[in-house]
């Protein structure tokens, strides 16, 4: 699946003052989200998958419906702002299910954000201009999935775009491949050790102020909690990793006025 | 995906089964309430219970499985880091000298990582706990404190590719024997072994320790009519039986309750079983023996491993023990008796070497396993070859010469079972079978005798064959060779037969020599991508034809097909042979 951009009016708006505003070619970062707090009520569960499992960063504890039309619900407790939606670890698209997202301020009347029918089980992360709701659903129809992830929260739309060297997410696989040769010289066969993505980003040019007000937070959650991540929304849609870093990020300052680097490395599903 | 499939994934998942109360607390009949029996809700384990007596475990399957592996329809924790095993390695007639007669035990260590975690699935109540779980403890932490009773529960080791349902990944079965950890860096490591472990001599004796002790004295000659037994129930001394009072025997036939402090025992006969009378004290202990007469031995090994090794029935194949043993061990009732609490795993090294078989357990099928010493039987077997099989630079080839056996004594007709086992004087007979052109000076030069000392064994013919069979089988020295093959190969396993055509092994004009060879050990160095075979060849040198006495519609020698020819048996014509080929022997 993709970045889904809900609005195009996203592309270039706004003057940067609340963090926003950046264009679509820079990296989104999903890592804020309501989810790990906010009350969960689910429609239905089955033994093993719980709904509990969508309050956790887990990717291997998921929640399965035991038939649908299903929901899952959030009560954030005060309105919030939210402007993405981050699912992974699912089967909605092997399972052939679609689901819509939906907010709503009285938990009685709902408005629908988007109805999607995901093409495969990768991470999806969906963006969309800030709204204020204190109610917030994806409701799930015509096919039982399992569903790992979710984070709805206020994405980090990074102040620069990736320069060159960037290895794609998605791209770059980490694999354990071991082949095998038989005494008289014929191939016998090839196994495969699948161990997720790996890659690393880097940005230049982050001006101090930038950093510290929208960055550090993030780099204090990574220490603890994956993320979304999609490093060129505009162009490469479908190219979203739910990521986590295994050390800590460390800026630098560049020496050309108050600007600063940062990069982290890390390990992903897709 | 599967075992052909190019380019496979890998997928292992590792199930631990924990007992797992199938009652709500508090619901009955589950009389557990918050502030009168405990302060907060159990998690459904035995030491967590707040009311042991409606206890009711069923196991709840916890599953594992390694980082970037993909389960996406299962409960699967990805926390193995590792999963490393020494293989079952069967020991045929007890001729490696590298292990006892029973083999080498299979065992397994997996090593985890621990992390935080939710308590979804193993803690019913997650929802209701005034804490976040995820934010308190570990899982092993945890789990262990919850769990302290793992001890021979079941590990299972599922291995296959992505996109496998569970059911038709290779698992073997193995029972918990200790968890060790979470150390400083959160490693822990589960360590299990086979099922046979239950039959280990500090596990498991047959018979089992009698309390019971002398009430009175008795002197050396003195007739009892009735021996006054203390601190034991009737019970414990089925009648008629056997009881052993330092080094006599007595038998008995019957069993009276004459007080709460007091049993006695009925009809004695003292000094029995070539014993000799003896003077006993007040206090000396009455311990029960096991009597067997004519029984034979896949009986004797399935009520040792079920009785005393409490092996779960289920685990054996009775079925198949006895029609293996109808056709190639029926001359082995065994007749023995047991004066004191001996190991159980002693006791079957005992029978496996001295009756020509061997038990193991197949983890992969979820069985103990028996098979006799026999001569190659016709049947179709996989072929292994250099080219399509093989994997280079795997195959070594090695010889045993300790392994090789040109005498074999047979020591018989225990006098005094309470004596020491291997006693040469305790036995009256003595069965020699040699095999002296292999002791020539043109042959191998010197004698290997094996010994074998049986309390099991009472008929010449029994300890005839017995020679003749492990002559057979190890007159030249054993001959072993060890491959690895792809996982496409790895439907083999332990006691399978198999021809290999290998160019280490060639006739003497230097041709590739087609080898028959048994599965000695089987173990998948890499799971799901490559599997090391150790095996023997399969050899039993006999300089004559065995058959099967045949149905009276039998064919004719020249109609016969070839499989009817090898398992069949015709008798032969006046020069000795049938229809142009060697004869049979007659034995």
């Amino acid at each position: 699946m993709s970045v889904i951009v809900v609005s195009p009016s996203l592309v270039e708006q706004g003057d940067h003052a609340d963090g926003r505003g950046y264009p679509l070619n820079h990296a989104r970062i999903g890592w804020q989200t309501i989810t790990r707090d906010a009350i969960l009520t689910v429609s239905s569960e089955t033994a093993g998958f719980p709904g509990a499992a969508l309050s956790n960063p887990m990717t291997y504890e998921r929640w399965r419906p035991a038939s649908v039309p299903a929901w899952a619900a959030w009560d954030a407790g005060a309105p919030v702002e939210i402007d993405y939606i981050g699912i992974a670890s699912h089967t909605l698209g092997s399972s052939g299910a679609t689901f819509a997202i939906e907010y709503s301020d009285d938990n009685a009347t709902w408005t629908t954000l988007e109805t999607v029918q995901p093409a495969d089980d990768r991470a999806i992360m969906m963006l969309f201009p800030p709204v204020t709701a204190r109610y917030w659903v994806i409701r799930i129809y015509d096919a039982v999935p399992s569903v790992g992830v979710v984070y709805i929260g206020r994405v980090l739309e990074m102040q620069r775009g990736l320069y060159g060297g960037h290895s794609p997410g998605t791209l770059s696989r980490q694999t354990d491949i071991m082949p095998n040769r038989s005494e008289g010289g014929q191939f016998l066969g090839r196994s495969i050790i699948r161990e997720g993505y790996a890659t690393s980003y880097d940005w230049d040019n982050l001006t101090a102020a930038w950093y510290r007000q929208w960055f550090d937070p993030f780099v204090e959650s990574a220490r603890k909690y994956p993320f979304f991540i999609a490093w060129y929304p505009l162009k490469f849609p479908s190219e979203v990793l739910y990521a986590w870093c295994n050390d800590d990020i460390r800026p630098r300052n560049q020496g050309v006025r108050d600007l600063m680097s940062v990069g982290f490395s890390v390990e992903a599903i897709a | 995906m599967n075992e052909e499939t190019v380019g496979r994934e890998l997928q292992t998942v590792v199930e631990v089964e924990q007992d797992f109360c199938q009652h709500r607390y508090g619901v009955a009949p589950c009389a557990a309430a918050i502030g009168v029996t405990g302060p907060r809700k159990c998690f459904n384990t035995l030491a967590t219970c707040q009311d042991p007596e409606n206890y009711s475990p069923q196991p709840l399957v916890l599953r594992f499985c390694k980082p970037g592996e993909r389960l996406p329809d299962v409960y699967c924790i990805p926390s193995v880091d590792s999963v490393s095993t020494a293989p079952t390695e069967i020991n045929p007639g007890g001729g490696s000298q590298n292990s006892g007669p029973l083999g080498k035990r299979a065992s397994i260590r997996v090593s985890f990582n621990d992390h935080p975690h939710s308590d979804n699935l193993v803690d019913p109540y997650v929802a209701e706990r005034p804490y976040k779980p995820v934010e308190r403890g570990t899982f092993w932490s945890k789990w262990l404190a919850r769990n302290p009773y793992y001890n021979n529960r079941v590990l299972r080791v599922r291995e296959g590719y992505v996109g496998q349902a569970l059911e038709d990944m290779v698992t073997r079965t193995y029972l918990i024997d200790k968890i060790d950890g979470p150390d400083s860096r959160g490693r822990v490591q589960i360590t299990a072994k086979d099922v046979l472990k239950l039959a280990d001599n500090d596990r498991a004796q047959a018979p089992r320790p009698s309390a019971g002790e002398l009430m009175v004295d008795y002197s050396e000659e003195e007739a009892i009519s009735a021996l006054r037994v203390t601190r034991a129930l009737a019970t414990e001394y089925p009648a008629p039986g056997t009881v052993r009072i330092n080094d006599e025997l007595m038998t008995y036939t019957g069993v009276v309750t004459v007080s709460d402090t007091e049993i006695q025992l009925t009809g004695i006969t003292r000094a029995t079983d070539g014993s000799s009378p003896d003077s006993h004290e007040a206090g000396d202990r009455v311990q029960i023996c096991l009597r067997y007469t004519n029984v034979r031995v896949d009986n004797l090994a399935y009520e040792w491993l079920t009785q005393y090794g409490e092996v779960p029935a289920a685990w054996i194949d009775q079925a198949a023990w006895a029609a293996e043993s109808s056709l190639w061990l029926q001359q082995f009732d065994l007749t023995g008796l047991i004066t004191e609490p001996t190991g159980v795993t002693d006791l079957l090294s005992e029978i496996t070497e001295q009756c020509l078989f061997f038990i193991w357990w197949d983890e992969r099928a979820q069985k103990i396993r028996l098979e006799a010493i026999k001569p190659p039987i016709f049947q179709t077997v996989p072929k292994l070859n250099d080219n399509a099989n093989i994997i280079a630079d795997s195959a070594q080839v090695s010889q045993d010469p300790k392994g090789r056996v040109s005498q074999v004594w047979v020591y018989w007709g225990q006098r005094d079972p309470t004596e020491d086992l291997e006693k040469e004087a305790n036995y009256r007979k003595l069965r020699v079978r040699a095999d002296l052109e292999a002791e020539g000076d043109q042959q191998y030069g010197e004698q290997r005798i094996r010994k074998i000392y049986s309390r099991w064994l009472h008929s010449d013919a029994q300890a005839i064959n017995v020679t003749a069979r492990l002559l057979s089988r190890y007159r030249n020295n054993p001959r072993y060779i060890t491959i690895s093959v792809d996982a496409k190969d790895r439907e083999l396993w332990t006691g399978d037969v198999v021809d290999i055509l290998h160019r280490g092994v060639v006739d003497d004009t230097g041709a590739p020599l087609d080898t028959r060879y048994q599965i000695l050990s089987a173990e998948e160095t890499t799971p799901g991508h490559e599997v090391e075979y150790r095996l023997e060849v399969f050899e039993y040198s006999i300089n004559y034809r065995i058959g099967l006495w045949m149905e009276a519609d039998a064919p004719t020698y020249d109609a016969a097909t070839d499989e009817e020819k090898f398992t069949g048996a015709w008798w032969a014509d006046a020069d000795g042979k049938v229809g142009g080929d060697p004869g049979f022997n007659w034995t």
